[in-house]
């Protein structure tokens, strides 16, 4: 039991992190229909910038943590949602309507675009970062010395991630924004001749994925303290599996295809081979997607005639 | 006449040119073990430039031609072929056992020495090519001494070994095992994890639910600095002992304070380095000069002193000094064996602030 109740912590900070960059492929399908194939490489930048903001505060003398953390977190939210308006400027407005598949090509350059960019400005070398915050609480001490613990760092992951999920969930439901991006997934035309600004809509929201990417990078960062250019190649990949799985398109389904991917992989390194993991995490959404083809929380689409 | 002279002058250019001794290296500039150039780089590099200055080999300067492998078979194999068109004389390799093997036979192919310097994989010297040598200890040396610690500290316990399925961990990670059944230990249990892998919280759990008491981790720098940092993190705190790789600073750096402690096992450094050329090493580096930076320096040191013995640069020729020659390097005299390999001993170190310190 106790042995469990470790996995599930390990699996749901871990899901925790991928349901964060679910969102911003969930959102971007949400409302124009089209897979973002670069936003796993917005987290990656996300992840360098929170690196270089630290070296930067070092320089400086900074030497309060606290200080450091808040100023690195506020560059990585505007550096990154910086770079999520400019992508969605350079790579997808122009093509707004063009066929589905010349703005799938262009996200897929987009993606080999900034790893490259990142790669060839700071070097394939693996970059690394010093532990912030080490240490955690003891929640359960079994006789033979095995202890459930969560460290500080888990703890953070996941109250950040409930809190962002809840922002964004209320930003979506309750303002103006969210009825403009309701409105824009529904019909962007009809959203348009009632007054909608649709392009702007639609950058916001890649601004919005791109932040929660950024915060999702920054954490990775602050918690394994390693980044380099590939990073966010398999993370990209397992959050848009996690999308799928939870129904594209749906808020809550991301996140809890997140929290079910990070759980699969958590288990079945813990009880069946580590080596494994991924193999089972992209198995159990071939069977999920054969059952329901729509993930867990989609809709099956309506054309109307 | 003096157009003449001129035109003689600009056509003995490219003979100087050649008159240059081109020696040939190769290993990770790029991909997930490119940080350990800043230690082999950097060696190689500045052995050349001491060469050179105390006036090179047989009156000729030595020139470098450096590329990158990535750590990768495919682009060993493509780098190999372009090195064996730039007619070097003789071959230092770098770290990564997979590549090396896939890019050997061309070398031997067409007969051109190759010292490896930092791979472990005994197939690299078993395979037989006659122009293959290795300046370290192979991975059953490595394996042996880690095993023998494990056995002096944790016998009859519970000890995991992981590795991350590349050639050159899995190759220590099985030696080890195979040394521990065969000294009777039954609890060993061998895991492996998907190299490029951030979370190992999950496998941390399963061994602290294992009870397991002693870790041997196969492991480069980022995989096995990711490993001691969970672990602390989730207060899982057996006896650690490590790879070569974890000698090396980054690991450390991906530790934190997590790495004090931890055992790796390592080429020793047999006599002091001299300061002179640690200065040097530390000037033209970006780190802390380490074993796999002094061992690449003399392995430069070795061609060098392999072009002497026999007074020749010729590829063949070097070769034959490398299986007969001592040579006296900043790693202390060593030679080859029929094999290739070399006499360095392997010697087991711990971690302590920021460096190692030998156990003994």
């Amino acid at each position: 039991m106790d042995y469990l109740l470790q996995q599930l912590i390990n699996g749901l900070t871990l899901g925790a992190v991928y349901g964060l960059i679910a969102i911003g492929y969930t959102m971007v399908f949400g409302i124009i229909g089209m897979i973002n194939f670069a936003h796993g490489e917005i987290y990656m930048i996300g992840a360098f910038v929170t690196v270089i903001s630290f070296v930067v505060c070092g320089l400086t003398g900074m030497d309060n943590v606290a200080v450091m953390l808040a100023v690195a977190l506020i560059v990585t939210i505007v550096v990154t949602g910086l770079y999520g308006w400019t992508i969605e400027r350079v790579a997808y407005r122009p093509l707004r309507n063009a066929p589905r598949l010349a703005a799938l090509i262009s996200s897929i350059g987009m993606s080999v675009l900034l790893q490259n960019y990142v790669q060839l400005l700071q070097g394939a070398r693996v970059k690394t970062m010093q532990p912030v915050m080490q240490g955690g609480v003891t929640l359960m001490d079994r006789a033979d010395g095995f202890t459930v613990s969560v460290s500080y760092m888990q703890i953070i992951i996941m109250v950040l991630t409930v809190a962002l999920m809840t922002g964004v969930t209320l930003v979506i439901r309750r303002t103006t924004l969210g009825r403009a991006q309701r409105a824009c997934e529904q019909d962007k035309v009809m959203a348009a001749l009632l007054g909608v600004n649709v392009d702007r809509t639609i950058a916001i929201t890649f601004v919005i994925g791109a932040v929660l990417a950024a915060i999702a990078g920054f954490m990775v960062t602050m918690y394994y303290g390693v980044v380099d250019f590939f990073m966010g190649f398999l993370a990209g990949m397992k959050a848009f599996t996690a999308a799928v799985l939870g129904g594209i398109g749906s808020l809550p389904g991301a996140m809890l295809g997140g929290l079910l991917i990070g759980l699969i992989e958590s288990f079945w390194a813990g009880y069946v081979s580590a080596q494994y993991k991924d193999v089972a995490v992209f198995g159990i959404l071939m069977l999920v997607l054969m059952l329901r083809p729509n993930g867990l929380f989609g809709r099956p689409e309506i054309e109307k005639v | 006449m003096k157009k003449l002279l001129l035109a003689l002058a600009v056509l003995c250019l490219p003979c100087a040119a050649y008159a240059d001794i081109t020696i040939g290296a190769y290993g990770p500039l790029t991909g997930p073990v490119a940080s350990e150039s800043d230690y082999w780089k950097v060696g190689i590099e500045q052995a050349i430039e001491d060469v050179n200055a105390r006036g090179g080999v047989l009156g000729q300067k030595l020139k470098l031609e450096m590329m990158d492998d990535a750590c990768d078979p495919r682009q060993a194999v493509a780098v190999m072929n372009r090195m064996v068109t730039k007619n070097v004389k003789a071959i230092l390799s770098g770290s990564c056992s997979g590549a090396i093997l896939a890019a050997s036979p061309i070398s031997d192919e067409v007969g051109i020495p190759q010292i490896v310097t930092v791979a472990l994989n005994s197939a690299i010297t078993d395979h037989g090519w006659g122009t293959v040598y290795r300046m370290s200890g192979r991975d059953n040396d490595h394996a042996r001494v880690a095993v023998a610690y494990l056995l002096q500290k944790a016998r009859g316990k519970k000890i995991a070994i992981i590795h991350d399925k590349s050639a050159v961990t899995r190759g220590l990670a099985d030696l080890a095992e195979k040394g521990l059944r065969e000294a009777g230990e039954r609890e060993v249990e061998l895991l492996a994890i998907n190299p490029g892998e951030n979370d190992l919280s999950p496998i941390i759990a399963k061994l602290k639910n294992d009870g397991i008491d002693a870790v041997y981790l196969a492991l480069f720098m980022r995989e096995g600095g990711l490993f001691v940092r969970q672990a602390k993190d989730q207060k899982f705190l057996p006896l650690m002992v490590g790879a070569q790789p974890l000698s090396l600073l980054e690991f450390k750096r991906i530790a934190g304070d997590a790495a004090d402690g931890v055992y790796v096992v390592n080429q020793k450094v047999p006599e002091p380095i001299p300061a002179d050329v640690i200065e040097r090493l530390r000037k033209r580096g970006h780190v802390e000069p380490a074993v796999h930076t002094y061992i690449n320096y003399a392995g430069i040191e070795t061609l060098a002193q392999a072009m002497e013995q026999e007074k020749s640069a010729e590829a063949v020729r070097i070769s034959v000094a490398l299986h007969k020659g001592r040579f006296q390097t900043i790693m202390g005299e060593s030679g080859f064996n029929d094999k290739g390999d070399s006499s360095l001993a392997v010697g087991l170190y711990q971690w302590h602030g920021a460096g190692l310190v030998s156990v003994q």
